[in-house]
């Protein structure tokens, strides 16, 4: 038997034996409120801590002032800061720069994180026909960015009448059904708003377990019957800035501005829509919106089903019942009154006892491919010398890009099982979905490219005006006379402190085989050994 | 360590016991000696997954002026128009005449070269549905009708009638493994990322990159072989990392690394094909698993599975020019293939088939349709009994005998019939067939004659 596989049959067993020991089991990452769990904290709701944030957050011990001061940073917004440019069109090269530019540097960075988890539940792509739309797209990512910290009911409605998911999910120029010629109304978006966008497919309790009947089957939420009313409710929508009934049927129009009704196209007929609601006859499109999208909204299922995935994409794969449920209370009322505070939902996931719960084996995420460059690029302040963040290598080497997913279905669902010790151990992985023996290579030498281009490094792109150039000087003293501290450092900065004991030993065995006056090699094999590794892969 | 394992412990063995050995003991008194796996020669099943649910009233299309009629009014404005359809002529009839849309030149010639079979409005069911008993809520329904994510865990688990999350092939793998064939290289390799289909309870189904395995570049530091072992010995020591996520990682890496040198190697070791697969992403997948055929000696295989996939088949809007482009590669890409396999002479060794989640409404809503359910379907190949339609084809008179509403069509072959047929031919028998697709026994044909 070839090590490869006596390794992939003993490993089940050894996973086992550490699930044994119990979920409480601490695994290191140091006492809750120290700079290991500042850092922890930081990974959870930032594009990648920094030496100076943990140092901040670790003396001011206050990380709900933090999160306050997040509230309050002023948003920093794709669209503007593109059309600041005076370009004569935005191009796909021109928006991403922006996310990335915004992932590195804006200040208000936790509700940029909270856009970039909704991007991946209200999905559009630039996989479809909005490739060639792109300043619809930055409208997009804008449109999550402004109501990340507002209220689910506004988002809703709001990712509803825009022309992106107008066009994605082709609610834009969905008609009254026209029974003369055998035309019905256009189904895609009233299933998936209901599907993927706020209660799913079943009935949920408060901790997200699904609901079950006598037989113990699961309840469905909705019916086929309730998807095709729930279309004729959606009719009647398109261009906004229109202004007459013809305007309705242009192909072209502002990607920038919400839809607006064209009662003309909009069905008035009576419908009942889930759970047996009846919208009466001769209601216009507007009003019969916000009627549809109000009961969706207060469907017990959404604080469970949106809460857990938003739990997801920051804390961990894997939370417990108990968790959900105290993420879905504060969805349903944020202590004073108000249903659907989504600041108060972040808060309440980043706060939890149990995100802030020393690692188990089974707790955490793999870290999202996207965030890794952006977590190098943040802790060692990399700069290009056009000032720029210019990076398109995310989609092909990295399997994610910004609002770039192969369908509404995301880059990964989140409940995928990867066959092996997760799923032995009962665990979901989503991100696995996009981390197989392929792309994770592919990753690897990705993040080598990233880690190796530093000021001053010798690689064939860090000549380059838009090369991203790390700063590593700071890091230079320590590389010459303390490698110890150095690897300490960077598991601190990299890690959130927990770099296991064998990985230290290895990384300081190596550093000390590069020449003592070669400190930014020092440093940045290291950076690029920890950051390619399973070890930093796994966000605890 | 590939002990056999009885039937029994095989339906009971589920992702989280199979690597326990000490429940096998426990099942003692029921275990009997298996047969080993057939392997011999050497058999490939080639899906070609239409992600978003193909049209295949569309695709496939009566010519004969009544029934074409019927269609024509049922489709509105998105039939495709008579005198364009490529006539396709079948052994055996009934009583129609039927064409492929105008833009499967190469399916209509493997079609009427033998080598590619219609298999007629398939679809998940946990059991045969009548309309009646559908109208008034009696039938036994696969869960979550019309659903993209719900229909197409169904076509790749073969359980409609439950939540469960392991694949058919992935299940036709971890059974071969119980028989004794557990090739170093998984039987289950996909060019399309991680599927449930491929994805069982025990063997591991391996994910190819779309030129080949990926290999690591790690020496380009003068330093070199220090900054390897360093790698290699992170990766080692993540095998055993508190965190599970981390001993996944590194389990897949690892794996990814060790298989991937193996297929590089195999691949460059066979010449390439004379034979042009269209540029375009599904021509070059599967021209890449075409290499992977040629090679399957040097790579150790003597069965395969490979996944493909061919997205953007949700057609909502604009459908008559999406889905003329999507059969288009489709069927360039497909009918390449098969002359591909037939020039390295394994053209009777190799079976395609077409999988889809549902079929599509044949009601328009303006420009496109909508989620459906039965479907057609098409498998290719040497050992295909080609040139003729399995089953009945539906009748497409929208709220007629077979519609449950506005064009959605119940389907009256199960895609465990479909399935169970290709795996009969890929060399699982008997009652192994059930072990693959529990609910087989729900529908009176276990096999569906296409294969020979």
């Amino acid at each position: 038997m070839n090590a490869l596989k006596r390794a992939v049959l003993l490993a089940p067993a050894l996973a086992l034996s550490l699930a044994a020991c119990g979920s409480s089991q601490p695994l290191g990452g140091g006492a809750v409120g120290g700079k290991a769990d500042a850092a922890r904290f930081l990974t959870q709701a930032t594009f990648g801590p920094t030496l100076e944030d943990i140092d901040a957050l670790t003396a001011s011990r206050d990380y709900s002032a933090w999160l306050d001061q997040q509230r309050a940073a002023p948003m920093s917004l794709e669209l503007p800061y593109l059309q600041s440019q005076n370009k004569s069109s935005i191009s796909q090269p021109d928006r991403l720069e922006a996310w990335w530019r915004f992932a590195v540097t804006a200040p208000d960075q936790l509700r940029q994180r909270m856009a970039f988890a909704l991007s991946e539940i209200m999905v559009v792509s630039e996989v479809s026909s909005l490739a060639t739309h792109q300043d619809g797209l930055a409208y997009y990512n804008d449109l999550l960015i402004k109501d990340a910290f507002g209220n689910f009911r506004d988002l809703l409605q709001d990712v509803t009448l825009s022309p992106e998911m107008g066009h994605y999910l082709s609610m834009w120029h969905n008609q009254k059904p026209n029974p003369d010629i055998g035309i019905r109304s256009d189904e895609n978006y009233a299933r998936e708003v209901m599907q993927l966008f706020t209660i799913g497919l079943v009935q949920l309790d408060l901790d997200g377990s699904p609901k079950l009947d006598g037989n113990g089957n699961t309840i469905p939420t909705f019916t086929q019957s309730d998807v095709a009313n729930l279309a004729r409710v959606f009719t009647g929508w398109s261009w906004g800035n229109g202004t007459s009934d013809a305007d309705f049927d242009n192909v072209d129009g502002d990607w920038t501005v919400q839809m607006q009704a064209y009662e003309v196209h909009h069905d008035e007929n009576a419908k009942v829509i889930i759970d047996n609601t009846p919208v009466p006859a001769g209601m216009q499109a507007a009003p019969e919106l916000k009627l549809a999208l109000d009961k969706l909204f207060n469907h017990p299922n959404v604080g469970p089903f949106i809460g857990k995935q938003l739990i997801q994409r920051l804390t961990t794969s894997n939370p417990s019942p108990a968790y959900v449920a105290r993420v879905a209370r504060v969805f349903n009322d944020n202590g004073q009154g108000e249903r659907g505070d989504l600041y108060a939902v972040a808060r309440a996931i980043l706060l939890d006892p149990e995100a802030r719960a020393a690692p188990t084996p089974g707790s955490g995420k793999i870290r999202e491919p996207l965030l890794r460059p952006s977590h190098l690029w943040r802790a060692f302040h990399a700069t290009a010398p056009n000032g720029r963040y210019d990076y398109l290598q995310a989609q092909g080497n990295l399997a994610q890009s910004p609002l770039g997913a192969p369908s509404v279905f995301n880059f990964f669902r989140p409940t995928y099982r990867p066959l092996g010790v997760v799923a032995q151990a009962g665990l979901v992985a989503p991100e696995f979905g996009i981390s197989d023996e392929s792309t994770i290579i592919v990753a690897s030498d990705e993040l080598r490219r990233v880690a190796m281009t530093y000021t001053g490094s010798q690689g064939a792109s860090s000549g380059a005006s838009d090369a991203i150039l790390l700063d590593l000087t700071p890091w230079e003293d320590r590389a010459a006379n303390d490698p110890e501290q150095l690897v300490d450092d960077l598991g601190l900065v990299l890690m959130n402190g927990a770099m296991p004991k064998s990985m230290r030993q290895t990384l300081i065995d190596y550093v000390q085989t590069i020449p003592v006056d070669q400190t930014d090699q020092r440093v940045a094999e290291l950076i690029y050994l920890i950051v390619s590794s399973p070890q930093y892969a796994a966000q605890g | 360590m590939q002990r056999p394992m009885n039937r029994r412990g095989f339906l009971q063995l589920g992702v989280n016991t199979l690597a326990s050995s000490g429940l096998l003991a426990t099942l003692g008194t029921f275990e009997r000696a298996l047969a080993a796996a057939d392997t011999t020669g050497y058999r490939a099943l080639v899906c070609v997954y239409l992600f978003g649910g193909n049209d295949a009233f569309n695709t496939l299309i009566p010519r004969s002026t009544d029934a074409y009629n019927q269609y024509s009014q049922s489709r509105g404005s998105l039939a495709i128009q008579r005198s364009k359809l490529l006539a396709i002529n079948p052994h055996s009839s009934d009583g129609n005449q039927y064409g492929v849309h105008p833009s499967c030149k190469g399916i209509q010639t493997l079609f009427n070269n033998g080598n590619l079979a219609f298999v007629a409005n398939v679809g998940s069911l946990v059991r045969p549905v009548t309309r009646a008993q559908f109208l008034s809520g009696t039938a036994d329904l696969p869960l979550q009708l019309f659903s993209h994510e719900d229909q197409t865990v169904q076509w790749m688990t073969g359980r409609s009638d439950s939540p469960d999350r392991q694949g058919w092939a992935g299940r036709i793998a971890d059974l071969l493994a119980t028989q004794g064939y557990s090739p170093k290289l998984s039987l289950n390799i996909s060019l399309a990322g991680t599927n449930l289909w491929q994805s069982a309870g025990s063997v591991l189904p391996y994910n190819l990159g779309k030129n080949g395995a990926a290999t690591l570049d790690i020496q380009g530091f003068p330093g070199g072989a220090g900054r390897v072992d360093a790698y290699l010995k992170l990766l080692q020591q993540a095998q055993a990392d508190p965190s599970l996520m981390a001993q996944q990682f590194a389990l897949t890496e690892t794996r990814g690394l060790e298989l991937g040198k193996m297929i590089n190697d195999g691949l460059g070791s066979v010449p390439g094909f004379k034979t042009k697969f269209p540029a375009t992403t599904l021509g070059g997948d599967l021209h890449l698993v075409a290499r992977m055929i040629a090679a399957r000696s040097q790579l150790g295989a003597a069965r395969q599975i490979f996944f493909v996939s061919h997205p953007g088949f949700d057609t909502h809007d604009n459908q008559l020019s999406q889905h003329a482009e999507l059969l288009q590669v489709l069927s360039d890409a497909v009918k390449a293939f098969h002359d591909a396999t037939v020039e390295i002479g394994a053209d009777q060794l190799v079976t395609t088939f077409t999988a889809s989640e549902f079929g599509r409404t044949l009601s328009s809503n303006g420009d496109g349709t909508d989620h459906a359910w039965g479907s057609h379907h098409f498998a290719i190949g040497g050992a295909v009994k080609g040139q003729d339609i399995y089953g009945a084809m539906p009748n497409l008179t929208i709220n007629g005998p077979d519609d449950v509403d506005t064009g959605r069509i119940i389907p009256t072959q199960a895609m465990d019939q479909y399935g169970a047929t290709l795996a009969r031919w890929f060399g699982i028998s008997g009652s192994d067939l059930d072990l693959v697709f529990p609910n087989l026994a729900n529908f009176d044909k276990r096999d569906l004659g296409f294969m020979s």
